[in-house]
């Protein structure tokens, strides 16, 4: 194999030393009869550059490497989160279709029993009753559903307007009264009033509602449910308590995760999308409040509490 | 008179439809709302029929299908679901549901499987000419237990064994073909694969035949179906 070498004949030193200087402009040489003098500070200075160079490079090395492990590391990272998210999201869109099947199931039954049969008028008004009553909670449902939808992608623009919280409160209940009667829930509703505060009344109702659907839905039918709206100071308390089946007091922080729910794998899988109290302590937060969640223990019921500040209404 | 019908269903205004519909036709019904209620209705009122809802609080439908046939009730189970997944319907059958039907369904679907399940218990129900038990070599199957005492020891058979092999044995010396065996043994317009009937054989084949390859009683009679010979020749 051929090297490259320069190479010089030692004839004349002379001309050899002058080679070497031109070689090696950085070791500073010079000339003395009978001898090759190199200047000790270059010599030590480029032995320092020498080592300095292959210092920078295993830093430099070690930084991109680590720079590179960090690189995939969050890559990995949020491919394992993508994938969770559209696993939730595959559970998401089936809870969802199958809640929006129960009043479309129900719809189709009276269709079909009010075109097949002939029926006494007062039993003909009682279906068509029930028929609009189904529309109005598949429409509630479906906005419910989008609502959820946008506040999983983000908080949203702050809330800036100031509402009246016992209305706001009141149209929420309203809205599942029917649903509550039918299951023969008894709600008690006791709002003050005149206490304000800055939020988005759909986004409000929402998180009333889901109070309320999750007190029922793990509430035996028949059972009482208690919504109380206070003053506490310079915040507004909402509280919402049910007889139903409760939580263990160490799952109280967790119950708030997307996707948990307590239940047997059945109704976990199906009953509701599992997003009812998560989205409730997202609404808190974005109106600058916050939800705890309280049960003395499983079959002792739960009590839910959400403080907002509260702001004083410029009359 | 009236057979009843249990509802099982948490849904106010689907138990209604289905309330009205069913007794506009003539049958008598009751309404649980919840799995454990439901439980006890079947084994307390037994009742002819159950629609079973499968998302229940309490009990899930599955965990009712399965407990009250672990009791020994053999009453006709019809599950109601909005689940279309495949493994969640044979999961109801594999329990021991008869059939299931997907919402939302139309009023005329419920009534038809529910009179064509009615109509499938009551031949079952009918004994026999020769009785309740039957006994064909070391066997003797108890059609009201569906239990059965062979060369094994006791083995309980399954709805469709017993069906099955009540349907062989009442053609006795005859062969009955695939068709028939279909229509009365699994009964609604979606047939199961055609494998599946021939799995039966081989299960009760095993029960009852000293070696299941070569039977004595439970013939195939090949193109055509299957024949019950209950002596050897």
């Amino acid at each position: 194999m051929a090297h490259h070498w320069a190479e010089k004949h030692i004839s004349d030193p002379e001309e050899f030393t002058s080679w070497l200087a031109e070689t090696l402009p950085d070791l500073e040489i010079a000339e003395a009869p009978g001898s090759v003098r190199v200047r000790e500070e270059a010599r030590r200075r480029l032995r320092r550059l020498a080592s300095r160079r292959v210092r920078m490079f295993a830093m430099e090395g070690a930084f991109f490497s680590l720079l590179l492990l960090a690189g995939i590391g969050f890559m990995v990272w949020t491919l394992h989160r993508e994938r969770e998210l559209e696993l939730h999201q595959a559970g998401f869109l089936a809870a969802t279709s199958h809640e929006l099947k129960t009043p479309i199931t129900s719809l189709r039954l009276y269709v079909d029993t009010l075109a097949g049969r002939s029926l006494p008028d007062e039993q003909r008004a009682k279906l068509l009753e029930n028929m609009a009553e189904d529309l109005v909670r598949l429409d509630d449902l479906i906005e419910r559903l989008l609502l959820a939808q946008e506040m999983l992608r983000g908080r949203g623009s702050p809330a800036t307007e100031v509402f009246d919280l016992a209305e706001e409160t009141r149209k929420a209940a309203d809205s599942l009264a029917s649903t509550l009667a039918l299951g023969r829930y008894t709600l008690e509703a006791d709002l003050e009033e005149g206490l304000h505060a800055r939020i988005h009344p759909e986004r409000w109702h929402l998180l009333v509602k889901n109070l309320l659907e999750n007190a029922r839905k793990y509430s035996p039918p028949g059972s009482r449910i208690e919504l109380r709206l206070r003053r506490e100071g310079n915040h507004a308390r909402l509280e919402v308590r049910d007889e139903g089946s409760g939580f263990p007091p160490e799952e109280r922080e967790r119950i708030f995760q997307r996707f948990y729910r307590i239940g047997s794998e059945d109704t976990r899988r199906s009953r509701g999308t599992g997003l009812g109290l998560y989205l409730v302590r997202e609404i808190a937060g974005a109106f600058g409040g916050r939800v705890r969640a309280h049960s003395d223990g499983p079959g002792k019921g739960a009590l839910f509490t959400v403080e907002l500040p509260l702001v004083d209404r410029i009359a | 008179m009236a057979e009843r019908i249990l509802i099982v269903e948490d849904e106010e205004h689907i138990a209604h439809g289905l309330k009205l519909n069913l007794e506009a036709e003539g049958f008598m019904t009751a309404i649980a709302r919840e799995g454990n209620e439901a439980i006890e209705a079947i084994l307390e009122d037994e009742p002819d029929l159950v629609l079973l809802d499968v998302m229940l609080p309490g009990a899930s439908g599955f965990e009712v299908c399965d407990r009250v046939r672990a009791a020994g009730s053999r009453v006709p189970i019809l599950f109601l679901t909005a689940r279309t997944a495949e493994d969640d319907r044979v999961r109801g059958l594999q329990l021991g549901g008869d059939d299931y039907l997907t919402k939302p369904f139309s009023v005329r679907e419920v009534i038809t499987r529910i009179r064509a399940m009615l109509r499938r218990q009551r031949w079952y129900l009918r004994s026999p000419a020769a009785g309740e038990v039957v006994a064909f070599g070391p066997n003797r199957v108890d059609f009201r237990r569906y239990t059965a005492e062979t060369r094994h020891g006791t083995v309980t058979l399954t709805q469709k064994e017993c069906m099955l092999l009540k349907l062989l044995i009442e053609h006795e010396g005859e062969v009955v073909d695939r068709d028939t065996i279909l229509d009365r043994v699994w009964g609604y317009d979606r047939y199961p694969s055609p494998r599946t009937i021939d799995n039966l054989v081989l299960r009760l084949r095993r029960h009852f035949e000293e070696d299941p390859r070569r039977p004595e009683f439970l013939q195939t009679v090949y193109g055509v179906g299957y024949r019950f010979r209950g002596s050897v020749d």
